[in-house]
């Protein structure tokens, strides 16, 4: 009988926390910065380039609308993001999720600069080779100005 | 009366340009002094004949002639004076005519300044000044005409049934249309396509066409009224009524409705056209054989003047980004911002690199490699921009001026890369000195390019590559956005801080580890004050140290040698410090006018670390008295006012705000939205209020209001720190930049000497 009442006072507690915990759930207060902190990482749907966090148009107002309501439904930020890119496209956020777009995206500049930087140091070391040189520099410097001024500071101390 | 003369100005400023491109070329070639100063005249006189042709569309849009469709679209009765003269450059047609203008104007200075000095390049500097002011006035007469006029006429639709209809038909209507001459069908409406608006011997030729491959369902509506946009009118045309025309007249988009716009854009094609002219005399260079540095002594300032009106309508851009556009920020790395800012980074990189030419006879082939990429990157901008390309890839073709500018774009690029290689190739372009030591400054340039090229690479990739490519290839639009840029331009930024600090203390051909530290004793020790000061504030994140860190040492670096020049003046001639310094400037203002504008760009450079990296936002609905704390402020709503009339017939709601600090009241700010009842779109814009001082800008944008009562209203603010060391910053760049560009005074020694004082003069002997 002890046994009996411990499951149902374990069976009411249980169905308490089913009712109750999802309605504390959603009476989370969002405020407009939960919001905007994750309509800053995306963009306008009708105007280029604007991030939804500042964008003025009624879509953007509906999108924002959405993410308050996916957030007071418990949705974490990446979920949000996730269903949005689902939705429309990758166009909505900031860089790519998609692995091979993402890589496409970052990594290209990166092995452009890399290309750019291997010819620049080739380049050096192929100008720095020794040739007959005609006339050797008198002295390290040729910057005339630049050591009129220094001896002028010198002989003025 | 107006759009006649305009026309027929714009089409003998063409005319004139391409007699001049002919003359020039052939003049050149048959070394035909009269055909040369014949080609002169000609693209002289393309000036006057462009100016007649801007202030024609100026009268027309000060005096609402709203028949011409540009004045309807971009004016109407209630526009202020101001705006109706902004408004010449208001939207694509005006501004490709004043682009034009501004670019004859350059052209013609340049011919005349430098026709003396530079008679064996000047008939080519024509050629392909007025080739590309040639391309510009194709545009503005046959695709982008500001004197087309609204019309009224009679004429029929065509339609048919567009459902139903298989791929084969559908190609076959488009051949049998194109066979008569029309080159689309429209669409009507979701069923239905059709022609609009022909007149009735067309129509019946269309009918008989379409019917003739087997659509039967062809309707013709009886004559009705049609409008349609044209220079002069078509048969039957008679002009709308002045009252129809100034009621429906559309007025400025809001968003250039801005004190801003009446000089940034101006200052931005000023900064754009003004490349033309180191272009041209870069291929007049290749194309004449003179690859002496001639080319490069004669651009020089002509480059920085067009380097400082770029800088100068970036910096303005920003400002008016900052007031207008109601994000809180200045520079959003926005598709149409970078577009303008590409050019700037491979004109600067031209800017150091053609030191190393004039001073050493090195990187000729570099140099001419950069200001082709300069101005290649000004059309590409320009394309890019007004082509819908950024929009997607597709939109190009679709946009009337899209194939043009791509085609003009890769020919000139194509044509100019040429030449340099037939050049190069022939050995034209060798070197007069080679690298002798890694620690020289003209490595340090040499890097200090290759920098500026790698932010060409990232921004342009994330601009327009990554998304066209992925267009085109991957079948995905994407957007890459702030998070992109912020994570690959910092660290070339940063290299090109440090860069900045150490190659103006470096020497020509070899400088020892030893000089070079010694010289930065001082600025190094400054900075690591700075750093003490950062650190003792709380402020520990590497991030920072290391930016603040660069910055600062380069500005120390020029501030110290602007301050030794005047120590070694002071006390070498006994003047003053403010005697010495002005002595110093006008001495040597090429060396001290660029050592201000890195002092401008390390003021900036502070300014734009503070303002992204401390930057604080909040947004809030308040009911009137309430407040919300920020960053040690505390803002108070106090009212609202509505619907308030402006003299330009706009519709500002009004928010009034307390901002507060330590129970202080410091000032009382308005952000409102303004709405334009007659215009068409976009029809509002969102004004910020902001509280401004050295620390920091408080800004408020008024995001939504509950309606009616307004008794409560929703609040973006941001608190920008260190923000306004950005203009100032901009400022002080500008001063530099019109330092080094200043023509220097040249005076016989004789006459220099009886200048100095006795005093000054003895000092001199003794030293």
């Amino acid at each position: 009988m002890k046994n009996t009442w411990i499951v149902v006072r374990g069976l009411l507690l249980a169905c308490f926390l089913l009712v109750v915990l999802p309605a504390a759930a959603q009476n989370l207060t969002i405020t407009d910065d939960d919001v905007n902190a994750i309509a800053k990482q995306m963009y306008c749907p009708v105007c280029e380039n604007i991030p939804l966090d500042v964008c003025g148009t009624a879509a953007c107002d509906q999108w924002r609308g959405e993410i308050r309501t996916q957030l007071e439904q418990g949705y974490t930020e990446e979920e949000i993001i996730t269903d949005f890119i689902n939705r429309f496209g990758e166009r909505v956020v900031g860089t790519p999720q998609d692995p091979l777009l993402r890589a496409v995206s970052l990594v290209t500049p990166w092995i452009v600069g890399l290309v750019m930087l291997i010819v620049v140091v080739l380049n050096f070391t192929r100008w720095r080779k020794p040739r007959p040189v005609t006339t050797a520099p008198a002295s390290i410097t040729d910057d005339v100005y630049r050591d009129r001024l220094e001896a002028d500071l010198k002989t003025r101390r | 009366m107006l759009a006649e003369f305009g026309s027929v100005s714009l089409l003998l400023a063409l005319v004139a340009a391409v007699y001049a491109i002919i003359a020039a070329v052939i003049g050149a070639r048959r070394q035909s002094e009269r055909l040369i100063l014949s080609a002169r005249n000609a693209a002289l006189l393309t000036c006057p004949l462009l100016i007649a042709a801007s202030l024609t569309l100026l009268i027309a849009l000060v005096s609402g002639e709203y028949q011409l469709s540009y004045v309807w679209s971009t004016s109407d009765p209630n526009t202020p004076l101001f705006f109706r003269i902004t408004a010449l450059w208001g939207s694509q047609k005006g501004s490709i005519l004043f682009w034009s203008t501004l670019m004859s104007v350059f052209a013609a200075a340049a011919l005349l300044i430098n026709w003396r000095s530079q008679r064996r390049l000047m008939p080519y500097v024509t050629a392909y000044m007025m080739a590309t002011l040639a391309f510009f006035l194709v545009l503005n007469i046959f695709y982008e005409n500001p004197f087309e006029r609204w019309w009224l006429y009679e004429g029929s639709d065509v339609s048919w049934q567009a459902t139903g209809l298989t791929d084969s038909q559908q190609s076959d209507i488009t051949r049998a249309l194109g066979g008569i001459g029309i080159e689309s069908s429209e669409q009507i409406s979701a069923q239905v396509a059709g022609i609009t608006c022909v007149d009735s011997n067309r129509a019946s030729e269309i009918k008989q066409v379409l019917q003739g491959i087997g659509i039967i369902s062809v309707v013709e509506t009886s004559p009705s009224g049609c409008v349609g946009q044209s220079i002069f009118p078509p048969e039957g045309g008679f002009s709308p009524t002045a009252t129809r025309l100034a009621e429906t007249a559309q007025g400025l988009n809001p968003l250039l409705r801005h004190f801003g716009m009446i000089i940034h854009p101006p200052m931005l094609y000023l900064g754009f056209v003004g490349f033309v002219i180191p272009f041209a005399f870069a291929m007049a260079a290749l194309a004449s054989g003179d690859l002496s540095t001639n080319w490069i002594k004669a651009t020089r300032r002509w480059t920085l003047v067009a380097w400082l009106f770029l800088s100068l309508g970036l910096i303005l851009g920003g400002r008016w980004a900052y007031d207008v556009l109601g994000w809180g920020g200045y520079w959003g790395w926005d598709p149409v911002e970078n577009a303008a800012f590409l050019p700037w980074l491979v004109g600067t990189a031209f800017l150091h690199s053609v030191m190393i030419q004039e001073k050493r006879g090195m990187l000729k082939v570099w140099n001419m490699f950069l200001v082709i990429g300069t101005f290649s990157a000004v059309i590409f901008g320009t394309f890019a921009t007004r082509s819908g390309l950024i929009d997607s890839v597709h939109s190009f073709a679709r946009s009337e001026i899209g194939f043009p500018m791509f085609f003009f774009w890769s020919g000139i690029t194509l044509v100019s890369v040429g030449l340099i290689l037939w050049r190069w190739n022939r050995g034209e372009l060798k070197d007069d000195h080679r690298f002798m030591n890694l620690l020289s400054r003209e490595t340090l340039f040499v890097l200090n390019n290759v920098v500026f090229l790698l932010l060409f690479v990232v921004i342009f990739w994330g601009s327009f590559g990554a998304p066209v490519v992925s267009e085109l290839f991957l079948d995905t639009n994407i957007t890459l956005g702030t998070d992109y840029f912020y994570q690959v331009t910092p660290a070339l930024f940063i290299a090109l801080y440090v860069l900045m600090g150490i190659a103006p203390l470096s020497a020509w051909g070899a400088t020892s580890l030893s000089r070079l530290g010694r010289s930065m004793l001082i600025p190094g020790a400054l900075t690591a004050g700075v750093l003490v000061l950062i650190l003792l504030s709380g402020m520990t994140d590497p991030g920072v140290l290391v930016g603040y860190g660069v910055v600062t040492l380069a500005g120390f670096v020029a501030a110290n040698e602007i301050y030794r020049g005047v120590s070694a003046r002071m006390r070498g001639l006994g003047e003053n410090p403010l005697q010495a310094f002005l002595s110093l400037f006008a001495r040597n203002r090429r060396r001290y006018g660029g050592y201000t504008i890195h002092i401008g760009v390390t003021i900036i450079g502070i300014g734009v670390i503070g303002s992204t990296l401390f930057q604080q936002e909040t947004q809030r609905t308040l009911s009137v008295g309430e407040s919300l704390d920020i960053g040690g402020y505390q803002m108070t709503y106090l009212g609202f006012q509505p619907g308030q009339v402006a003299d330009d017939g706009r519709i500002m709601d009004i928010a009034t705000v307390a901002v507060s600090r330590n129970n202080q009241t410091l000032a009382e700010i308005r952000p409102r939205r303004d709405f334009y009842p007659g215009s068409e779109g976009m029809n509002s814009s969102t004004i910020a209020g902001a509280y401004s001082t050295v620390e920091n800008d408080f800004y408020v944008l008024l995001v939504d209001w509950e309606p009616i009562t307004a008794r409560s209203a929703t609040f973006k603010v941001y608190i920008n720190p260190l923000i306004n060391l950005v203009w100032w910053g901009g400022l002080i760049l500008i001063i530099g930049t019109l330092v080094a560009a200043w023509p220097a005074e040249t005076v016989p020694a004789a006459l220099r000497e009886r200048r100095f004082t006795g005093k000054q003069v003895k000092a001199r002997a003794r030293a």
